[in-house]
């Protein structure tokens, strides 16, 4: 049912007869796929826009400004102003930091417990395996939502600094994150135990360690960039749901999920739209633009590799 | 067969004991509870209840008292209701069920006719336009796309009710009442059949596209028969028999209602009691419904394997 997966090392010696590197012809690929280079380049500019925004506008130092409150979009603030007359363009840029930050966080986190359970449990089989992959049935069997809630509210206890509790924020979607990739890498290791190559530093008699990180390894990496990337976007839209519900990253310090909270009281909701609707349309276009690039990634890197 | 089943069955077992654990005594490590929460109890009376309600015992003997309750069905007693929790999720389920069965059969009916189309016109405009919404679709954030068609569609054009489930102070009966309640459940019912269709209509699109590549379907052309035949009658048929299985996955989604969707339009359904109870740390209720949603789950999960045997005579159960 499965398309066999073309192994890295075969395919490596068929691109070098054509003198050209393997990342080198995926590059190539990728380069052809028009959208997903579109997502990209939206993906730059957000990032841009970010990190460096805050420096272009006359008002990150300012902050709050009681004289300017709630002034609609106009040729001073180009997206108005908020209830403490913050220019809500320059909080977006900040906000997109934290929100950014969040979501590359959670998935370095998910895919470095992912990727090391995963390769353990498949290798070595037996009783780790049974024990990694028991954790993460029962971590799937429970919904994500009420899971995220849960410990929003442990961890709410442990008094973290306001300004630090996009940290939480990315060890609770970590948590949740991990199996799935877990699930992913073990049965891509499963497979890739039994190839030759993997027997060949059996007969050389490798350490364990070498022949997981130097010679396993390697060979999931196209895996976790295409499932890393695409698991970025959806890490910001968890964080975006728990700042909205108060329960991830708190004001003062901004995401784009708790900008939009601002939607929760009825006269920001019905007469003042340029507070919660361009946080939205942010999230909206990161998200948009990572499932774009991941999914290019994802064709230019194995073209085989099934869509989930 | 018998004894792929049993096995299955078995294993269920330690992940169903193993997510109790996890359920009971991460509420467990919840700050608060239910009667700390009400600032006007004296001391007594917080003693008083501390005891009527067990919070006084160990958390290890709690957690065996719950799961012998469990055992027999029973999920304790909702403190914010004060009504057995069986009785209030029966009562709160089937509001979300409606919802959750409406936009099930919408997403299901657009993907599977998208999917259809787009897979026979491969690349054309039609195609890429439905692949760029799609992403549109996968990339909105809930809560966000409900308060958007709040503020357009129900506040500023007046064309739907902005929540709830029925038009406040009515008292509506019979036909009128179905017809109010129809209204209400419009918006939400749009929200979750945007946010499921995209990666349904992409899992359609490839299966079709698959299938049409297959030799019995070059067969069917070159007996000569009607293209439409042949997309509908031979493709189309076999592209969906593998979705049953993922017909299983969204069993529990059926019933554990929309905690997002049903908290942005008020809607009183389960996932929305949920949130309530939350707030006010009703752990019985809290830990009853995750754990009558993890059951569902393990049973579709299993379901579905089961299921994907039945489709695809293929595949070997072990």
């Amino acid at each position: 049912m499965e398309n066999p997966p073309i192994t890295i090392a075969s395919k490596s010696k068929a691109e070098k007869r054509k003198k050209s590197s393997l990342w080198g012809q995926v590059l190539q690929r990728f380069l052809k796929k028009k959208i997903a280079l579109v997502g990209l380049g939206f993906l730059l500019f957000i990032f841009l826009f970010s990190l460096i925004g805050p420096f272009f506008s006359p008002y990150a130092t300012e902050g709050v400004n009681p004289t300017q409150i709630n002034l609609p979009p106009s040729s001073e603030h180009w997206l108005g102003t908020d209830k403490l007359g913050r220019d809500v363009l320059t909080r977006l840029m900040f906000a997109g930091r934290i929100s950014l930050t969040v979501g590359v966080g959670a998935m370095v986190l998910s895919v470095t417990f992912g990727a090391l359970l995963g390769i353990l449990a498949g290798y070595y089989k037996g009783i780790i395996d049974q024990i990694v992959m028991r954790i993460a049935d029962i971590l799937m069997t429970l919904p994500s939502l009420p899971l995220l809630f849960i410990m929003a509210a442990v961890m709410s206890e442990w008094k973290v600094p306001t300004e630090q509790r996009l940290y939480i924020v990315m060890l609770m979607l970590s948590l949740v994150g991990w199996p799935g990739l877990a699930r992913l890498v073990r049965s891509q290791v499963l497979s890739l135990r039994e190839r030759q190559f993997i027997q060949a530093t059996d007969a050389l008699g490798l350490r364990d360690h070498r022949k997981l990180l130097n010679h396993l390894l390697p060979n999931i990496v196209p895996l976790l960039i295409v499932s890393g990337t695409l698991s970025i976007g959806g890490a910001i839209l968890s964080e975006s749901v728990l700042s909205y519900f108060g329960l991830g990253v708190v004001p003062p310090t901004a995401s784009w999920g708790n900008m939009i909270n601002a939607a929760n009281s009825l006269i920001d909701f019905q007469k003042r739209p340029w507070l919660w609707i361009p946080p939205g349309i942010a999230i909206f276009l990161t998200v948009i633009s990572i499932n774009l690039l991941g999914d290019g990634l994802r064709d230019a890197i194995d073209p085989n590799m099934k869509r989930r | 067969m018998r004894n792929y089943v049993l096995k299955r069955l078995l294993y269920l077992i330690p992940t169903l004991i193993g997510a109790s654990m996890l359920i009971f005594f991460l509420y467990s490590l919840v700050p608060g509870n239910f009667v700390d929460s009400d600032p006007n109890l004296t001391t007594e009376r917080k003693a008083e209840l501390y005891a009527l309600y067990g919070f006084d015992q160990p958390d290890i003997e709690r957690y065996f008292i719950w799961i012998g309750n469990l055992l027999q069905g029973d999920l304790g007693y909702s403190l914010q209701f004060q009504r057995p929790v069986t009785e209030v999720l029966g009562n709160y389920i089937w509001s979300s069920f409606f919802v959750a069965l409406a936009s099930l059969i919408l997403t299901w009916l657009i993907a599977v006719i998208i999917g259809v189309v787009s897979a026979t016109k491969q690349y054309s405009f039609f195609d890429s336009f439905i692949t760029i919404i799609v992403f549109a679709a996968m990339a909105t954030p809930s809560f966000f796309l409900g308060l958007i068609l709040i503020k357009f569609l129900a506040v500023d054009l007046g064309w739907f009710p902005a929540g709830g489930m029925i038009t406040t102070g009515s008292n509506l009966t019979g036909w009128d009442y179905v017809k109010d309640v129809a209204e209400h459940m419009i918006l939400p019912v749009l929200v979750l059949t945007m946010l499921g269709i995209g990666g349904l209509t992409r899992y359609f699109r490839t299966n079709m596209l698959e299938v049409i590549k297959q030799d019995f379907v070059r067969t069917a052309r070159a007996k000569g028969l009607k293209e439409r035949v042949v997309i509908y009658k031979h493709a189309l048929r076999n592209a969906l028999l593998p979705a049953i299985t993922l017909f299983a996955f969204e069993l529990p989604a059926l019933f554990s209602g929309a905690i997002i969707t049903e908290q942005i339009f008020n809607w009183p359904g389960i996932g929305a009691i949920y949130m309530q109870a939350f707030t006010v740390r009703d752990y019985p209720l809290l830990m009853g419904f995750t754990m009558f949603i993890a059951l569902l789950t393990v049973i579709s999960n299993l379901l579905a394997d089961l299921l994907y045997g039945v489709a695809d005579p293929r595949v070997r159960l072990k």
